[in-house]
């Protein structure tokens, strides 16, 4: 049964007289505890997606409905990390990841040493009491990605959230991530542009079109992980042709890393 | 060999600071005494009538015998009453107004006619309006101070609240934050440089705007005291006043900076200052 539905989903944005449609039926249904990866070329509404169904934004017809129930604004079930690490610049990395249970009115000592065991479960003890500017680009989105699983919530969105970090990093947090969700098992929606990424980490790849926004394709992958670059070849070479048509205009050179 | 002589000045540095340059907490008083030290000389040598401009000491002497008579502190006291009571109505209006009318597009289209409308007006033109209301004494002058003020405090922090990232107000309202938590826990510590920096400006307006209203509406305070030694040609007295209103808004300027650095203390290392300092310090090397 699935626990995340989106129903004909659209979204349409009005900037200078002009309609723009970002998103256009989108239909989709996630399992609980599912890890589902979306890729789709640049402004294919990718982003947008995460922020209706963080309900930062409404859409502008269709539903979204979490456990049979519709959304409505933000929710502390359902969590987005950003692309860019967005902590709050005032607050050490100990508070930012803190930040959450603050807003429940957990008291101070008992959501800072919640916070500390989550940083400490990222290796970034040391770091408890530093402030974001004082931190590597790697240390920053593991503190935001830390700030998010603080709240424990039912559904993990994360918008690209490796892709301002270096390779070796990446793959670090990669393996973060994956052991995280092993271990809490929320229902994650992984937006990305590296095919290789939503190959390696997630149980299903779905596809979007160029923009309007609309599920091309999936791609189921029932391997264990860790995955290996054999294994997933054959997914790769599919992802890719799928990608290669969805972007009429740029053909095969797809801006797609 | 630029680099040997840098490894070489390197160990120096300390020894050199301690014999020559000055240490920063210094830097600010070293032009003070020149200005001092000008304001004695100039007129002592003749080159400018000591009735007009009285030297230093004779201004400090004028100062001591005003203390001695006890009216300094009475004239001193009644103007830093009135910027203070002004001043802090007008803060604890502004900041949150601000806040509000930076936050809601809809506040905004009401108020900012209202505001523009205002805004030419100066301090000094509202002081006949304030006497017809107030009368004589403390309550027009805290009036003039509160309405010189608050318009300026207001706009700027509305202007910063407008532009306080969004994507930090976003992180938040899905970190589960209710919209009130979002502006006290988000919006509040964003504003909190343009907030202090607001504080400044408003409190270097409110001594120009007491000013301007004791000059007027009292018979007591350092606008008053300035007026009536004016009236009787006591330029050191003029001169006096003056100074004490200068020496009074440094002090509380250093003040609020003191506690700017205090309260916005996850700031420190972080100015675009601490790398151009970075610079100066590899200059201090090769000296």
């Amino acid at each position: 049964m699935s626990y995340l539905r989106l129903v004909e989903v659209s979204k349409t944005y009005h900037a200078d007289g002009r309609a723009v449609e970002a998103l256009a039926g989108v239909s989709l249904e996630v399992r609980q505890g599912e890890f589902v990866a979306l890729v789709g070329p640049s402004g294919c509404g990718k982003t947008t997606l995460l922020h209706l169904v963080a309900g930062l934004e409404a859409p502008s017809s269709g539903q979204i409905l979490l456990a049979g129930e519709p959304i409505r604004g933000c929710g502390r079930e359902r969590v987005l990390v950003f692309q860019e690490p967005t902590l709050f610049p005032w607050l050490t990395a100990m508070d930012n990841v803190a930040f959450g249970l603050q807003t429940a009115g957990v008291p101070l000592q008992e959501r800072r040493a919640c916070a500390f065991a989550l940083l400490e479960s990222l290796g970034l003890a040391g770091f408890a009491t530093s402030y974001p500017h004082q931190l590597s680009g790697g240390m920053r989105q593991r503190v935001a990605i830390a700030r998010a699983l603080a709240i424990s919530p039912q559904v993990l969105l994360l918008d690209e959230p490796f892709a301002s970090v270096d390779a070796l990093t990446r793959e670090a947090l990669q393996e973060e991530l994956l052991r995280l969700w092993a271990a809490r098992r929320p229902t994650i929606l992984f937006v990305t542009h590296s095919r290789e990424e939503a190959l390696r980490l997630a149980d299903r790849v779905i596809v979007l079109s160029h923009r309007p926004g609309r599920v091309r394709a999936e791609l189921v992958l029932p391997m264990a992980r860790p995955r290996s670059a054999m294994e997933l070849a054959p997914f790769l070479e599919r992802l890719r042709r799928l990608l290669a048509q969805g972007c009429p205009t740029q053909g095969r050179g797809v801006a797609i890393a | 060999m630029s680099a040997g002589l840098h490894q070489a000045s390197n160990g120096d540095r300390a020894p050199a600071r301690a014999l020559g340059a000055p240490r920063p907490w210094m830097r600010g008083l070293l032009p003070l005494a020149v200005v001092a030290l000008l304001w004695e000389l100039v007129p002592q040598s003749g080159l400018v009538d000591a009735a007009l401009l009285p030297p230093l000491s004779r201004t400090l002497a004028a100062g001591v015998s005003l203390v001695r008579s006890g009216a300094l502190l009475g004239h001193l006291w009644a103007s830093v009453w009135r910027v203070g009571a002004g001043y802090l109505v007008a803060v604890l209006v502004a900041v949150p107004a601000g806040i509000g009318l930076g936050l809601s597009r809809r506040l905004e289209g009401y108020v900012s006619p209202v505001l523009a409308l205002l805004r030419p007006i100066s301090p000094p033109a509202w002081v006949p309006l304030a006497i017809l209301w107030f009368g004589i004494g403390d309550a027009p002058a805290i009036f003039i101070v509160f309405v010189g003020t608050v318009q300026a405090i207001l706009v700027g922090i509305a202007s910063a609240a407008r532009s306080v990232d969004r994507r930090l107000v976003q992180a938040a309202l899905t970190l589960g934050a209710s919209r009130r938590q979002a502006v006290r826990l988000v919006v509040l510590p964003c504003l909190g440089p343009a907030i202090f920096g607001q504080l400044r400006v408003g409190l270097a307006l409110a001594w120009m705007c007491v000013m301007a209203a004791e000059m007027v509406a009292v018979r007591r305070g350092l606008g008053y005291l300035l007026i009536e030694a004016r009236n009787l040609f006591q330029t050191e007295r003029v001169l006096l006043c003056m100074a004490i209103i200068g020496a009074l808004g440094l002090g509380l300027d250093r003040l609020l900076r003191t506690l700017e650095g205090m309260v916005l203390r996850w700031q420190r290392g972080m100015g675009a200052d601490e790398l151009f300092a970075a610079g100066r310090g590899e200059q201090d090397l090769s000296r």
